[in-house]
């Protein structure tokens, strides 16, 4: 055997050479599990489909204002297609599981917006209507019937609350009590060094970093990418 | 003696003329029946390969009109099924003398349906797996050890391209499924293919060199800047391509000067573009990369001619 691969030792360093990157890549991704603990705290972060569109243009906002996070939604927040898809969606990264589970708004929305709004802008029950209503090219001209204007960006907007974030409260800052450091690896200048240390799928990701352990935080649907600008951390949880 | 040059090769010629007291007008007299019997068979194969790829095309696009009539049993047939007779039929033109000139094109031929087939299974199967890169690790990891398998058997040179192909797709996509970066990837992929490239160089697969001499140095060249852009060692990019040069020269490969020689020039183009477009102006900057491309071009053809020609 030793023969064979002193005879054919190029051949052996050009098979070896990707089995050795895969080593050194398991080594460096497990060597620091061995002296840096888990992450103990739970965080939210919204993502978004598409951030082209004017940021005043959203049906909902997602922000924080102090240590809570608060959700606005505009009356017409459902008037068309295109408007709805860019919706930011609210996630809960759970460090137990290190699984982000979604925190839906929809159905307060629904109870907690006046009805004289919804009835200038969902005039219909159904899905069919509703589809009619958005399909037509001047749907949005029936704002003007609106109660307030809808052009008054400032009056437009109503504040939800929703049970799950009802008793939350967050830390300032992107680094947590134990350390983890939430990163968003979108379009950065990536050394040799961080291309071996930290795990990812590509120019764009998500993730958790202590002293060199790390978690990408997962997909939360199918096909979606972390990309530049889509995707917002709110805080890390206070378990206090 | 191992010959791995023309130079060498002319000179184990020469060795065996005067050992043998072979006569030049032998020597001419067959290279002459070869030029002839080449020309003369050159227009039948010309029409007999656009022939094949009519017949193939003719397959894909009735399969392609009939895709959507089809049950999965018949799609996988059509594809698999299509990809194992191919197999088939160029294991036994191996055996025939009369067939050689087809293995080739059977098992490459093959390789290609049975990677579809394999795919359109998995997609059959498990119509809402949603993990592409999953079903194409099986797909070319099951395709690697055929070739494996097929190679320990038959040693075509075909086969030695194809494991190349299946083998470093594998573990393409292998690192980018656990999360190692591209370009660090890419790099390794490169180095990798070149070394195993140099191997190949003395062995009777060598027909196989530029081929992978081009792709090894294309890899390994693009991901290496992408690694070294906007770092302070981004200046050793020039080593790099020159070491590309000089390598070319060291292992002959036309394949690999000339993908050095464009990286020199690309980067320098970068650097100039970068640095001085906006000292010197615009205009001066093109007519001095124009110089540039000048004076690597030649001294290119030079290297070529004095080193990896003769």
């Amino acid at each position: 055997m030793k023969k064979i691969i002193r005879e054919n030792f190029v051949l052996a360093a050009g098979i070896c050479l990707p089995l050795i990157l895969v080593i050194i890549f398991w080594l460096a991704t497990y060597v620091p599990t061995l002296f840096v603990d888990p992450p103990q705290y739970d965080f939210l972060y919204t993502t978004q489909n598409y951030i082209y569109n004017n940021p005043d243009d959203l049906a909902i906002k997602v922000d924080t204002v102090e240590d809570q996070v608060r959700i606005r939604a505009a009356a017409r927040w459902s008037d068309d297609d295109s408007n709805r898809y860019n919706n930011p969606k609210i996630y809960r990264f759970y460090a137990r599981t290190g699984q982000s589970i979604e925190i839906s708004y929809a159905d307060a929305i629904t109870k907690q917006v006046p009805k004289e709004y919804f009835s200038c802008v969902k005039p219909s029950a159904t899905n069919d209507q509703a589809q009619a209503q958005t399909s037509r090219p001047n749907a949005t001209s029936t704002l003007g019937e609106c109660p307030n204007k809808m052009s008054n960006a400032g009056n437009d907007y109503f504040a939800i609350t929703l049970p799950e974030l009802q008793n939350i409260k967050l830390y300032k800052g992107q680094i947590a009590p134990d350390g983890y450091n939430a990163e968003y690896g979108g379009y950065q200048n990536r050394s040799i060094f961080s291309e071996l240390f930290y795990s990812s799928g590509g120019n764009s990701d998500f993730r958790i970093v202590k002293n060199g352990r790390s978690y990408v935080i997962s997909s939360p649907a199918p096909g979606y990418r972390y990309d530049y600008g889509n995707t917002k951390f709110l805080g890390w949880i206070r378990k206090d | 003696m191992e010959i791995r040059t023309r130079a060498q090769a002319i000179e184990h010629i020469a060795i065996l003329i005067e050992q043998f007291q072979i006569a030049p007008k032998e020597i001419a007299a067959i290279c002459k029946s070869k030029t002839a019997d080449t020309k003369s068979a050159l227009l039948p194969s010309v029409l007999s390969y656009l022939g094949g790829v009519f017949i193939l095309c003719g397959i894909g696009v009735f399969i392609a009109m009939k895709w959507n009539d089809m049950n999965s049993a018949a799609r996988i047939i059509a594809t698999l099924g299509s990809g194992t007779v191919a197999l088939i039929l160029g294991v036994l033109c191996h055996k025939d003398s009369r067939y050689q000139k087809a293995v080739a094109p059977l098992l490459v031929v093959a390789a290609g349906l049975q990677l579809t087939g394999i795919l359109v299974a998995i997609t059959e199967i498990w119509p809402h797996g949603n993990d592409a890169d999953l079903a194409f690790l099986i797909a070319s990891g099951v395709l690697f050890l055929v070739q494996v398998l097929l190679f320990t058997a038959i040693r075509r040179t075909s086969l030695v391209f194809l494991m190349m192909s299946f083998g470093f797709a594998w573990f393409g996509t292998y690192a980018h499924r656990i999360g190692i970066g591209g370009d660090l990837v890419m790099t390794v992929i490169g180095t990798s293919i070149g070394l195993i490239t140099y191997h190949l160089q003395g062995t009777m697969h060598r027909v196989l060199c530029p081929f992978w001499y081009f792709v090894a140095s294309g890899f390994a060249l693009y991901s290496g800047f992408s690694l070294i852009d906007h770092t302070p060692i981004e200046i050793l990019y020039l080593g790099i391509c020159a070491g590309t040069i000089y390598l070319s020269t060291y292992v002959r490969s036309t394949a690999l000067l000339f993908n050095g020689t464009l990286a020199l020039i690309g980067y320098l183009g970068y650097f100039s573009g970068k640095h001085f477009a906006n000292t010197i102006g615009w205009p001066m900057t093109l007519i001095l990369m124009g110089l540039v491309m000048m004076g690597i071009g030649s001294t290119a053809w030079k290297i070529r001619n004095k080193y990896i020609k003769a």
